[in-house]
């Protein structure tokens, strides 16, 4: 398909827990390709999250190479970093993480205002099915709704990468499915790179790439030709 | 195990959150410290108070008689149980010269029991005429140990009444218990003012009774003077004082009644006396006049017997004048007697020479006649004899005459000889002539020859016959020679025999004459031989005629003599008689002398007498002029002694009146609060830090307790899913509520412990050395911690953060543990009111909505943050405002107010002229820009309920009088004109007088009535009390123009210097009592403010630490609750810089929400703390200037700024992980 958007060589990652190390990522390589739909599964505790905290530019690695488009942001610090997340990165959080206080066309902006690059607020929402409750705070939405601002919020920035943690782990089975097929849709549709972090693998067979992580190390990595669509599959 | 559990947690809660401890911690403890330590100044100050008066022995209770106090009063006093002791006193307010000025001193004596001195220099006074002087005084007047201080009374009493000596030496100087500060309170006397204390000893003072008892009660050392303990326990004492009040008082009302009759029946018998001493007078003055009278009489009778004495005088010298002429012609009749006499006696003497004479010519003439006899017989011989002489020479002469005719015949024969001869001779003569010449030719030829021959030389022939012709010629010549001379020879001998005939002929000639004269003198004498015969006959003749002359004249001289001595008898008898007439005389004279020595002596005498009358005159006329003296004396003394009797006897009846009107003595028992200024004053001033004591903590724990609420239930919030589970798993309300009660209660306790121990050791301390420059004199601190107030503050603090902590957790606690399991709801997303003025609303961008949205959405944070920041402002402006309300007064009242230089206040009682005097020096001295006369005086002011005193001013000049002092309302601005309506007060006067505008008042201007008057406008000022009238009004109320003893004056300057030198140079002109200015009064004023600094530092830095806390705190919580939103905000790439604007954003529109509550908050409290702190005599100023707005905010947002500063460190720890956690 193309070339390699994300290549992590190598990379490590240890936490000092008062005498214990504890190695989270313990030497991680793969490579996702531009416009894939790649899933991060493993166990909990596997260190898929400090992957996802190192890919997001929210975290640093001890060791090793992550290029992001050819950039190795492993060698970045504070602003550096922060430039990257604001302007490479877009992120689903599990628990969606909206500002209370606004409502959801505000909580897109105040992910675009600070984008050099950004697209329109509304109409990102209205993509992502919320055009009639752009005014609505997230108190007044729904889970699912929730997810769906945080991913319009992810996507007006208009990302390198759009990474994912856990993005239905708050929702029900629907739902979940629902915003699955909405960032399945998104790469589709905009051949925006997305990476899904889960512990659930029963939504690999939708990804082009499913990188399996265990113990701080890649386990496997298949790359799937047929990726079937969120709707096919059941867990 | 379960509970050790719990315990385990807790403490780990606690190390965790050490930030969350600490600020309650220190909210708490800020609290505590402010609530302890100002609450403890007010009691601090009083303790310190007490330990003073209690090691200076302070007395307990003063008793002052109205009759003053006798030994007697003081021994029963003593006896008194609960009196440990009484030291009874004289006091009196006396004046002192200081410079030009006079000084009022308040002198009392030492007691050795009580109000023990404290020396700073010298010595105590321990002999008369040693004064210990307050050395207030002493510094402030320049004053040295060993300098004298004379003393003089201020009333019209004599100084002596008072004192025994009136020139002190000053021997010591120092404190006293009687004044903490350096105000000296005030005197009936001199400027009204007391300018200091002196103590002497109790023998310098004159007076007969003591003026107060000091005493001391047992037991009070322990108490603290201002507690109620010590009031009661002195109360007691006072109304048993009280109790024996009554009778002691009867005692002496009895001793004063019967003292007054006694001096009514002095008086008494002094004013009968007095009127029998006038009745006296009149009798003696009577006595005098009829003495003077009679004196008078006796005079002229004097004066007549002196006129007598002086006709009879005057005779006696008429008669002395006339025996002085009979004896003066006495005199000349006989000086002429004597002259006569004396006459008589040459004529008698002459007489008798002339008879001498006469008889000795007698005498002579008879020897004469004899003499004549003789003569004639010797001329008759004579005769005879000459008779035959003439005979002789008659015969001689005859022979003459022969032998002399002889002779002549002889030669007359000679001559005819000669005659012949003469022929001859005569031919001779004329031959000679002839001879000459032939001789001389002869001679011719000689020489002719001689030269010839020698011519020719000498063998000449001719020679030879020359010389022979020579020879011949020399022959010729000498016969002719010798004819010659014999023919001369001839010649001669004929001429001198003429000659002899010559003589011979007149010798016969001469003879012939003689025989002729012979013989004429022979013919005379024989003629007088006749004659002679002829006489001598005749004298015979006369020479008989004589004799019978002689004899004649002889009898006639007999006869003569005969008559000479009768004369002679008869001038003697004349002279005897001229003798007796002088004897006669010389007596007359001496009678005379006698006489007129009589006279002089009777002139004198005379003289005398009308000197003695003169005298007696004058002496008469004195003693009139004195009786008359003494009868005006009279009159006038009658009067004044009729008036002084009349006023004495009024007086006697007043005294009676008195005496029967005499109110039993009163006995003043007075508590030091009744007796003592300072101690009062300092009782206000304790409370009045008590009053700010009580508000200012009230806000630090209203803050507190705020802070306290919000941390702890964000912490119980937090901690909802423990709550849940520890429910869940069963335990009950209390132990899950115990932790964070516990919580709350370990921070708010520790704090407290910590707060209440700074709060109390360094507040009251700071307070107290600000106050301490007022009350100078107490030397002690004591601030120890109260064990009441620090368990009260203490518990405050605790119970207030328990309280909040059980309300938070209340809330969680209700809730069954699933709810409680599952995160909280989050609240929702709110419109604000803002949105629906979209105009508005759309125009702010995202993030400020946001800010609005957050600002309203958290109104607990929103409330305390204003409240905390609001508190901070408020403090502040406190603090510049008071500076503020302090510098108004100088500022207002000197440069706005009462705007004039200076008061030139002029000596007591000086003439219209006097003052005029010292007015027109003012007024021509070009440094004064104009000055006014007015009358300042205290008086007292009141209304039914309320008394105060107050100046009042009455100017002169109505139309100058606004260049002095501007009378206007404080908030309008209104100017007010006086008028004779009413008069215009000043401000705070009509706060504490409680009255406002048209109400009426009294004023009781010294010793005037009282009036009433009506307040028509209230003016504003802020030193002093001052009450304004026109001089119509005060006629009106007076009757009488005021006495103008002030002049108002505008100078050119007001410079220090300048001030000195015009106040130097009026103190020298005659009447100026004293200069004073107004920028004195500024000086005062900013001393007081030195004392507000401290004050102010300390609202700054509570101020300054309450900010700081409120802020941190609500920050952190903010960042607490909201870490997952910030930590979102990272993920989605926002700076740090930007996320910390975030948050910020919302803090400084709190801070500035918070300022403006701040102004509201510092406007009530400003005003609180003025009204409370100020003194009745000042007005602070109310406002409070812009310039502190600015620095309040500005300070405010200073400490905002530092917080957010902090905070944004903070802020950057916040870990992005967050954001992907679930929420608890």
């Amino acid at each position: 398909m193309g070339k390699n958007i994300v290549e992590l060589h190598d990379v490590r990652k240890s936490y000092r827990m008062g005498e214990v190390t504890i190695h989270a990522v313990d030497g991680v390589d793969f490579e996702i390709e531009k416009g894939e739909f790649a899933v991060v599964v493993g166990p909990s505790g596997a260190g898929k999250t400090t992957v996802l905290n190192i890919l997001g530019g929210m975290d640093t690695c001890d060791g090793g190479q992550v290029l992001v488009d050819g950039e190795d942001i492993a060698g970045y610090r504070g602003k550096q970093l922060t430039a990257y997340r604001r302007n490479e990165i877009g992120f689903v959080f599990q628990f969606y993480n909206l500002v209370q206080n606004l409502t959801a066309l505000e909580n897109v902006e105040l992910a675009i205002q600070i984008c050099r690059d950004p697209l329109n607020a509304e109409e990102i929402l209205r993509e992502v099915g919320l055009g009639e409750r752009l005014d609505n705070f997230p108190a007044q939405l729904s889970g699912g709704e929730q997810q769906r601002v945080a991913i319009a919020r992810a996507l007006a920035k208009n990302p390198k990468l759009l990474l994912c943690d856990e993005p239905t782990g708050a929702l029900d089975y629907n739902t979940g499915k629902a915003i699955l097929k909405l960032l399945q849709d998104t790469c589709r549709e905009r051949g925006m790179t997305v990476i899904v972090i889960t512990h659930n693998s029963a939504i690999t067979p939708m990804a082009d790439r499913v990188i399996k992580i265990k113990n701080g190390r890649v386990s496997s990595i298949t790359v799937n030709d047929h990726p079937v669509p969120v709707e096919t599959i059941e867990w | 195990m379960k509970r050790n559990m719990m315990f385990k947690d807790f403490l780990r809660e606690v190390r965790k959150t050490k930030s969350r401890f600490l600020s309650i911690l220190l909210i708490a403890g800020l609290g505590v410290a402010f609530l302890s330590g100002i609450r403890a100044a007010s009691p601090d100050m009083k303790l310190s108070a007490d330990v003073f008066y209690d090691d200076s022995l302070l007395m307990d209770v003063r008793v002052m008689g109205t009759l003053g106090l006798t030994e007697e009063d003081v021994r029963e006093v003593k006896k008194i149980p609960g009196v440990e002791a009484a030291d009874p006193s004289y006091s009196a307010d006396v004046l002192c010269d200081v410079g030009d000025n006079q000084q009022v001193l308040k002198l009392m004596t030492l007691t050795d029991e009580m109000n023990l001195v404290t020396v700073k220099e010298g010595r105590l006074p321990e002999k008369t005429g040693e004064i210990f002087l307050d050395d207030a005084f002493l510094e402030k007047h320049g004053y040295q140990i060993g300098d004298r201080l004379t003393l003089g009374s201020g009333t019209e009493e004599d100084i002596g009444d008072t004192l025994a000596v009136t020139e002190y030496t000053i021997v010591g100087a120092g404190s006293t218990p009687f004044y903490l500060s350096v105000d000296r309170g005030t005197s009936t006397i001199g400027s009204g003012t007391v300018g200091g204390f002196g103590f002497i000893l109790a023998e310098d003072f004159t007076l007969e009774v003591y003026t107060e008892l000091y005493l001391r009660v047992e037991g009070t050392q322990g108490d603290i003077c201002y507690s109620d303990a010590y009031t009661d326990r002195v109360d007691e004492i006072q109304e048993k004082i009280e109790d024996i009040a009554g009778e002691r008082c009867e005692i002496r009302y009895a001793d004063i009644q019967r003292e007054g009759q006694e001096q009514i029946a002095e008086g008494e018998a002094e004013i009968a006396d007095a009127r029998e001493q006038l009745a006296d007078a009149r009798t003696e003055l009577d006595e005098g006049w009829q003495e003077l009278n009679d004196g008078k009489a006796e005079l002229e009778e004097n004066r007549q017997s002196l006129e007598d004495g002086r006709r009879q005088l005057e005779e006696g010298k008429a008669q002395l004048e006339d025996g002085r002429a009979q004896i003066s012609s006495s005199q000349n009749e006989l000086s002429s007697a004597k002259a006569e006499i004396a006459a008589n006696s040459q004529k008698l003497k002459s007489g008798r020479a002339a008879l001498e004479s006469a008889k000795a010519e007698l005498a002579q003439k008879r020897q004469e006649l004899e003499e004549g006899k003789a003569q004639l017989e010797a001329g008759k011989a004579q005769l005879l004899e000459q008779e035959e002489q003439l005979q002789q020479k008659q015969q001689e002469l005859q022979d003459g005459k022969v032998q002399l005719e002889a002779y002549e015949a002889e030669l007359a024969r000679q001559r005819e000889e000669l005659e012949a001869g003469r022929g001859q001779i005569e031919s001779l003569k004329q031959s000679l002539p002839l001879l000459q010449e032939k001789l001389a030719e002869l001679q011719a030829g000689i020489q002719q020859l001689e030269e010839a021959i020698k011519a020719l030389p000498p063998e000449s022939e001719e020679l030879p016959g020359l010389q022979q012709q020579l020879a011949g010629l020399q022959s010729q010549k000498s016969q002719l020679e010798g004819q010659l001379s014999a023919a001369q020879e001839a010649i001669f001998a004929f001429e001198a025999g003429e000659q002899q005939l010559q003589a011979a002929e007149a010798a016969l000639q001469q003879k012939k004459n003689e025989l002729e004269t012979g013989e004429a003198a022979l013919q005379d004498g024989m003629a007088q031989l006749t004659q002679a015969k002829e006489e001598l006959a005749a004298q015979e003749q006369v020479l008989a005629s004589g004799e019978a002359q002689l004899n004649a004249g002889q009898a006639e001289l007999n006869k003569q003599e005969q008559t000479l001595a009768a004369g002679e008898a008869q001038l003697s008898s004349a002279q005897r008689q001229v003798s007796q007439g002088e004897a006669q005389l010389a007596q007359a004279r001496r009678q005379l002398e006698e006489s007129q020595q009589t006279i002089a002596q009777s002139e004198a005498d005379l003289a005398d007498g009308e000197a003695q009358l003169a005298d007696g005159e004058k002496t008469l006329q004195e003693a009139e002029a004195e009786l008359q003296e003494g009868e005006a004396e009279y009159q006038e003394k009658a009067a004044e002694a009729e008036q002084e009797i009349a006023d004495g006897e009024a007086e006697l009846a007043e005294a009676r009146q008195e005496l029967a009107d005499l109110k039993e003595p009163e006995w003043y028992v007075l508590g030091r609060d009744e007796s003592i200024q300072t101690y009062v004053e300092y009782d206000q001033d304790a409370q009045r830090i008590d009053a700010i004591g009580q508000v200012f903590p009230a806000i630090f724990f209203l803050v507190a307790a705020l802070v306290c609420l919000t941390t702890m239930t964000r912490m119980v919030e937090e901690n909802r899913t423990q709550i849940g589970t520890l429910k869940a798993l069963g335990y009950g309300k209390g132990a899950i509520a115990g932790k964070y009660i516990g919580y709350a209660f370990l921070a708010s306790l520790l704090g407290g412990l910590i707060g209440l121990v700074l709060g109390q050791k360094l507040l009251p301390v700071v307070i107290m050395e600000a106050y301490g420059i007022l009350y100078n004199n107490l030397p002690v601190v004591r601030n120890p911690l109260y064990a009441e107030l620090s368990i009260y503050s203490t518990g405050i603090a605790v119970a207030v953060t328990t309280a909040a902590t059980l309300f938070a957790c209340y809330h969680e606690l209700r809730e069954v543990p699933a709810q409680l399991m599952r995160p909280e709801a989050p609240k929702n997303g709110k419109r604000v009111f803002m949105e629906r003025i979209s105009f508005l609303w759309r125009r702010l961008n995202f993030t400020q909505k946001s800010t609005v949205r957050n600002l309203i959405r958290y109104k607990k944070r929103f409330f305390m943050t204003v409240l905390g920041i609001g508190g901070c402002m408020g403090l502040l402006l406190v603090g510049f405002g008071l500076k503020d309300s302090i510098m108004a007064i100088g500022e207002r009242q000197f440069e706005k107010i009462r705007t004039f230089s200076s008061t030139i206040t002029l000596e007591e009682e000086l003439s219209a002229e006097e003052k005029e005097q010292v007015m027109e020096a003012v007024e021509s001295d070009s440094q004064v820009e104009q000055a006014m006369w007015a009358y300042e005086k205290t008086v007292d002011v009141g209304t039914e309920d309320i008394e105060k005193s107050s100046y009042l001013v009455v100017a002169e000049d109505m139309e100058q009088f606004p260049d002095y002092v501007t009378l206007r309302d404080r908030s309008s601005g209104e100017l007010y004109q006086l008028e004779n309506q009413g008069v215009v007060m000043t401000e705070k006067l009509a706060k504490l007088l409680e009255i406002s505008e048209g109400d009426t008042i009294w004023l009781k201007d010294g010793d005037k009535e009282r009036v009433q008057v009506t307040v028509s406008h209230i003016a504003e000022n802020y030193f002093y009390h001052y009450i304004y009238m026109t001089q119509g009004l005060y006629e009106q109320l007076y009757g009488e123009t005021p006495d103008y003893g002030e002049i108002y004056t505008i100078n050119a300057s007001e410079e220090e210097e300048f001030e000195d030198e015009l106040q130097a140079r009026y103190m020298e002109v005659e009447g100026v009592l004293s200069v004073s200015f107004n920028s004195g009064m500024s000086g005062r004023i900013a001393d007081m403010l030195k004392s507000m600094d401290t004050v102010i530092y300390v609202l700054v830095i509570s101020a300054g630490l309450l900010a700081f806390i409120v802020l941190y705190n609500l920050n952190n919580i903010n960042i607490s609750e909201r870490k997952r939103e910030l930590a979102t905000l990272k993920v989605l790439g926002f700076y740090d810089r930007e996320v910390t604007n975030y948050v910020t954003r919302e803090n400084i529109c709190l801070t500035l929400i918070g300022c403006i509550a701040g102004v509201v908050i510092g406007q009530i409290l400003h005003r609180f703390v003025i009204v409370t702190a100020e003194i009745d005599l000042m007005m602070f100023g109310r406002e409070i200037k812009g310039v502190s707005y600015l620095y309040s905010v500005l300070l405010t947002l200073l400490f905002s700024v530092l917080v957010n500063v902090f905070m944004h460190f903070h802020l950057k720890k916040v870990d992005m992980v967050e954001s992907m956690k679930s929420v608890e």
